[in-house]
């Protein structure tokens, strides 16, 4: 055995020095939509995404995002609903639809070998759905039957209750309920896609193996459909300074969310902003984290993130504890938000979480399929190639002292939008 | 197929080494084969505390989520009933501080009251917010101890109820650390972009004066397979029916494990599969249906769930799975329907495998199962199975007792 170790100390820490950045410039072009490409052939899979602008903010009526994305693969061209899944599951592939606030995206992952047997199916589901009738009935009564299950769960609960006060009227709000499924029809389901799901509108990301045979097969398969696609304005966003208590009988814990308006990553306070919300409630050596789980056993776990949508940036802190512990939480948060906003973060914290967050960058490029991820974040939200490069550097020559102007300026409690729902709540303050 | 070198040290700490170049991360995977079922029947839901327990300090080092997280790394475990899974990933030039911050706990713990204390605490909020406070949370809370009457599988890794782990003591701890957590009862293996020597070199340094500790055979009583069926229903506060259906079926080793995972998936995994095809789209008795296998070591379990449609009873319910299954015993599954299944699994699999810190975790799993090798082999168990061999294991769970657990409304 060699010679023995001092387990006393530390071993040296290397700093993050460089990213590498995967291109930016198209591969090409497929009727007027870009393709980007990040290419490993020694990777089984391949990953095919196409993003649109049909998020839940470009929606008209409540649950016709999610309910047009679904519905793509409930039929298209030639393929009936079975035949799609029976054709998917027999490769073993995926075809996924997600929908987000901003976007909506449709991804296939297969085995490099199965290509050509899925690109028509992918393209055929995202340019040519049939919306059936039936299968929309049967969608209608699955997800009604799962949606009710979801109210029962005062996270979801509170979701929407936070939701609701934080964005208002505006576009982002999430409102729905189960019976909002009676109140959309298949004509909705057409129109939004007719409009939304455009090649001239949509990005197109090609990642893992044989990356030109799937370039070719979408070439040879997605048709020229462009339209005018108008995205929805921000509508009137006016968050809710106060807190609302939603009862939900016989629940043993309480959910809650804090949150308040954010910043872009365009904006020049970001890096000191972003640090600031790492501190704060960002990893799992956060000091809300530290206080309310390692100290005070309240939860199982509480996080804080930065948001970012396209017109608009926002905090969230959200955490369950037990019923009991439901007033003490709010005041433990307030603390340690006034804790930042006064106390300059000593040279060890500021050490640590520089450190983390330059290790958390790193981990985008762990592997192919996060790099593409990547990729499609910048391309998404408008960041040059130069973004993360330089974010890094930034990272490392925040101060103290920007952390409290941040702190202060943004983390403001008087800004605070609060949700609770649980069995009971008190404010003792 | 996944490369990789295997070395066993002087201490009986199994390492695994693979390189992957696509990455500037390196994970580390740690594997202890501890779980649930090596707990006693009257100290439950305590491999899992423990778990908590391994970040409140070793011997040398007071914390250990800090210096992993100015090294730029993060970490998270879990626990089920066979083993306990602690995993790291760190800029790869930081890997000395990983393997000093695992070895450490592997030397010796800090066994810090403060941290049992809280721990406890925190444990007991993810009991509440994880089993109890969720619709249907509670459902491997009553089905386990209806499907296993001896095994140690009786009870869920969260423990049977909040009770032990408000009982668990300090004395406990230390004697679950010393049976348990040794050299020889571990597997680390390590991916990333790194030469495997220089990794050898580094663990050697790093782990090779801890001492091997005794080794822990576990053998556990088999459940006798009978024909009894059981039923238990569950008043809650449920907006849906729900009804789960669980048989008994082989160990993970077993060559009856493959047929079985292919008939679960033959009735049950995806929406062309055959409960979903005619129970949710075309007959409308569910809104929801699968069938799986539980894939534990010892004796595992083959499971049916479904979330039943307004109106539908759960006896028609029942009857409606059983057909499906009398239908695959009475004939095989189609050619299209064999390999369909099979090439899921080959599908499933690789999608499994991507990133450095999965393959590490399947690479440990492997090896805990008896031979990491098997990895790159794992469908040869699969390929063996014909359509009779399915239809055969449908033939036998219509032979075996139903343990069944039904969700009715409080209200109506």
């Amino acid at each position: 055995m060699s010679a023995k170790m001092d387990r006393t100390i530390a071993p040296r820490i290397e700093k993050v020095r460089e990213l590498s950045i995967p291109s930016q410039k198209p591969f090409d072009h497929i009727h007027g939509a870009p393709v980007f490409v990040v290419e490993d052939e020694t990777e089984e899979l391949t990953k095919i995404e196409l993003v649109f602008p049909a998020g839940t903010g470009e929606e008209s009526l409540p649950l016709l995002a999610t309910s047009t994305s679904s519905m793509l693969t409930e039929g298209a061209g030639d393929f009936s609903s079975h035949e799609i899944s029976e054709i998917k599951d027999f490769y073993g592939a995926k075809i996924q639809a997600g929908v987000g606030k901003d976007m909506a995206s449709i991804t296939l992952v297969c085995l490099k070998a199965h290509l050509i047997h899925m690109v028509p199916l992918l393209t055929a589901v995202i340019q040519s759905p049939n919306f059936p009738e039936k299968e929309f009935e049967s969608y209608k009564r699955r997800t009604k039957a799962q949606l009710k299950v979801n109210l029962e769960r005062v996270e979801i609960i509170c979701r929407l209750a936070f939701s609701k006060q934080f964005f208002g009227e505006s576009k982002y709000a999430e409102r729905y309920s189960p019976d909002d499924f009676d109140k959309i029809g298949l004509d909705d389901l057409k129109a939004f896609h007719a409009e939304k799901y455009r090649l001239n509108v949509a990005k197109i990301f090609i990642s893992g193996a044989s990356v030109s045979e799937a370039l070719l097969l979408l070439k040879q398969n997605l048709k020229a459909n462009n339209s005018l696609v108008h995205t929805q304005p921000i509508g009137d966003f006016n968050p809710a300074r106060k807190t609302n208590f939603v009862k939900k009988e016989g629940a043993l814990q309480s959910a809650i969310r804090v949150g308040f308006p954010g910043i872009s990553r365009h904006h020049e306070d970001y890096p000191a902003f972003y640090i600031a919300n790492t501190i704060l409630g960002g990893y799992f050596g956060s000091r809300l984290m530290q206080n309310i789980r390692e100290e005070k056993g309240y939860t199982y776990g509480i996080g804080s993130s930065i948001n970012q949508l396209k017109d608009l940036a926002y905090v969230v802190i959200s955490t369950q504890v037990g019923t009991e512990h439901t007033s003490p939480t709010l005041k433990e948060i307030l603390h340690e938000v006034n804790q930042l906003r006064m106390e300059a973060v000593t040279t060890e914290e500021m050490d640590l979480v520089k450190n983390y967050t330059a290790g958390s960058l790193l981990r985008n490029f762990d592997g192919t399929f996060n790099r593409a991820s990547l990729l499609k974040t910048m391309l998404i939200h408008e960041l040059p190639e130069s973004y993360y490069p330089e974010f890094l550097k930034k990272i490392y020559t925040v101060s103290a002292e920007d952390i409290l102007k941040v702190a202060q300026k943004y983390f403001d409690p008087d800004k605070f939008t609060v949700a609770i729902v649980g069995d009971s709540f008190t404010d003792n303050d | 197929m996944i490369e990789f070198e295997k070395f066993v040290l002087d201490n009986g700490l199994t390492l695994i080494v693979h390189k992957d170049k696509n990455t500037p991360i390196v994970s580390v995977n740690t594997l202890y084969k501890v779980g649930a079922r090596d707990e006693s029947p009257d100290k439950t839901g305590f491999a899992h505390l423990f778990e908590h327990l391994m970040f409140s300090g070793s011997k040398n080092i007071a914390d250990f989520d800090g210096p992993l997280q100015r090294a730029g790394g993060q970490n998270n475990a879990f626990t089920n009933n066979d083993f306990t899974n602690y995993y790291v990933t760190l800029p790869k030039e930081n890997l000395d501080t990983a393997l000093w911050l695992e070895s450490d706990r592997m030397l010796d713990l800090g066994f810090s009251p403060e941290g049992l204390e809280v721990q406890r605490k925190v444990v007991i909020e993810e009991f509440t917010q994880r089993y109890l406070n969720q619709p249907y949370g509670d459902l491997w809370l009553s089905l386990r101890p209806m499907a296993y009457k001896v095994h140690p599988y009786q009870w869920a890794t969260i423990g049977k109820s909040i009770a032990h782990i408000e009982e668990a003591t300090m004395e406990d701890v230390k004697r679950f650390y010393s049976r348990y957590y040794s050299p020889s009862n571990a597997i680390l293996t390590i991916a990333g972009d790194l030469d495997p020597d220089f990794i050898l070199d580094r663990v050697n340094r790093w782990y090779g004066d801890i001492p091997s500790g005794n080794g822990s055979a576990s053998n556990y009583p088999g459940e006798v397979i009978d024909s009894k069926n059981e039923c238990e229903i569950l008043k809650r506060d449920v907006p849906q029916r729900a009804l789960h259906m669980a048989w008994l079926m082989s160990d993970r080793k077993d060559e009856d494990y493959y047929k079985f995972d292919l008939l679960s998936d033959v009735l049950g995994n995806g929406k062309s599969s055959r409960l979903y095809y005619k129970l949710v789209t075309e007959r409308e008795i569910f809104t929801q249906v699968s069938a799986f296998i539980t894939g534990s070591i010892d004796q595992g379990l083959f499971v049916v769930s479904g979330m039943l449609s307004e109106g539908v009873e759960h006896q028609e319910a029942r009857e409606a799975i059983l057909l499906e299954l009398k239908n695959l015993a009475d004939e095989p599954p189609t050619q299209r329907e064999l390999t369909k299944v099979k090439n899921k699994v080959l599908a499933q699999k690789a999608l499994s495998e991507t990133g450095a810190l999965s393959k590490a975790m399947n690479l440990s799993y492997y090896e805990m199962l008896g031979d990491v090798s098997a990895i790159n082999h794992f469908q040869e168990g699969y390929q063996k199975v014909s359509a009779e061999d399915v239809q055969l294991m449908a033939k036998q769970l219509r032979k075996r007792g139903i343990k069944e657990l039904r969700y009715e409304r409080q209200n109506g």
